[in-house]
């Protein structure tokens, strides 16, 4: 995929580390595996995220780190517990977590902003 | 290996425990390890969490730049540390809740801390346990700070992008440098990109 992207042919191998690990945008990557629906600006509430996830399609975020640099990862499941509501994440770099909701709007592992959103299809 | 215990603030301790005993009493937890669980559960190790931004990095700013931006503790069944539970400063600055995380940095700073004995430095006390996080560069580290004097020591946390080795702590500055050299290239990304 990053080949198809970036017109390179080596991203399985010598350039992996070099010209092809650079950032990207997530909605040209998901249309190039067909799987990308639209993508809007800001976040998702917990009933689209529940509505999204019902129907098996998990959601691509991007979030913003203050004093730069971006990141994108996968939102794949959302419930409440003990009063507070949950999105269960999965990050390419960070792994799993259960993220507190309102804690993955404003301060993602201390310093990202939810950007954008992006909604996938099959 | 003692390191001097850090003092989170009372606002956090109750937010953790709040949290992690009412899902630790019903087994409500969802990630993967925590939820398969048998035994008791325990919070260990807290760490204060630093954050340091690239304009900081990008400036020549050191860890005098890093924010502190939440507490980590390790949740351990028994002697194996499963995940982290975390929090971070709210809208009004109080600590909340934020998150469980199973990944690799988790592992990676269970392994670290075993083997921090072996580090002559650590070894001669005098350093609090912290978490250096650089998220623009994708960078943990355990950062070992030393209370009374400018001897600060880091180690990179697997997964490392960084060419700092990760195999014990060294003198702050060594990765700083690196991170500095490497702080613009995100900074300067095209808007609605990312990594």
């Amino acid at each position: 995929m990053a080949n198809g992207e970036l017109a390179c042919t080596d991203c399985c191998g010598a350039g992996a580390s070099g010209a092809c690990n650079v950032y990207g945008f997530l909605d040209q990557a998901l249309t190039v595996v067909g799987h990308f629906d639209h993508w809007v600006g800001g976040i998702a509430t917990t009933a689209q995220i529940e509505n999204e996830i019902t129907f098996a399609r998990p959601l691509g975020i991007r979030v913003a780190w203050s004093g730069g640099g971006a990141h994108f990862l996968v939102i794949k499941g959302q419930y409440s517990a003990g009063g507070i509501d949950y999105v269960s994440v999965d990050d390419p770099i960070y792994g799993r977590s259960d993220v507190n909701y309102a804690t993955l709007q404003t301060a993602y592992k201390g310093s990202g902003t939810w950007t954008h959103t992006y909604y996938t299809q099959y | 290996m003692a390191f001097i215990a850090p003092k989170p603030p009372q606002q956090a301790l109750d937010a953790m425990h709040a949290t992690f005993l009412d899902l630790s009493r019903n087994r409500a937890f969802r990630t993967p390890a925590l939820r398969n669980a048998t035994g008791t559960l325990q919070l260990g190790e807290p760490q204060q969490v630093f954050t340091l931004d690239l304009t900081d990095l990008a400036a020549g700013k050191g860890l005098d730049a890093a924010r502190p931006t939440g507490w980590r503790y390790l949740v351990q069944e028994g002697d194996n540390v499963l995940a982290s539970a975390e929090t971070v400063a709210g809208p009004r600055g109080e600590q909340v809740f934020s998150a469980f995380n199973e990944s690799r940095f988790v592992d990676s700073s269970a392994k670290a801390l075993r083997a921090v004995g072996n580090s002559p430095e650590v070894a001669q006390g005098g350093y609090e346990l912290r978490l250096l996080n650089v998220p623009g560069l994708y960078v943990q580290a355990l950062w070992f700070h030393q209370t009374q004097g400018k001897g600060d020591l880091l180690q990179p946390l697997a997964p490392s992008p960084v060419e700092t080795p990760g195999d014990r702590p060294a003198p702050a500055a060594v990765l700083l440098k690196e991170l500095a050299a490497k702080a613009r290239i995100p900074m300067e990304a095209a808007d609605r990109t990312g990594g």
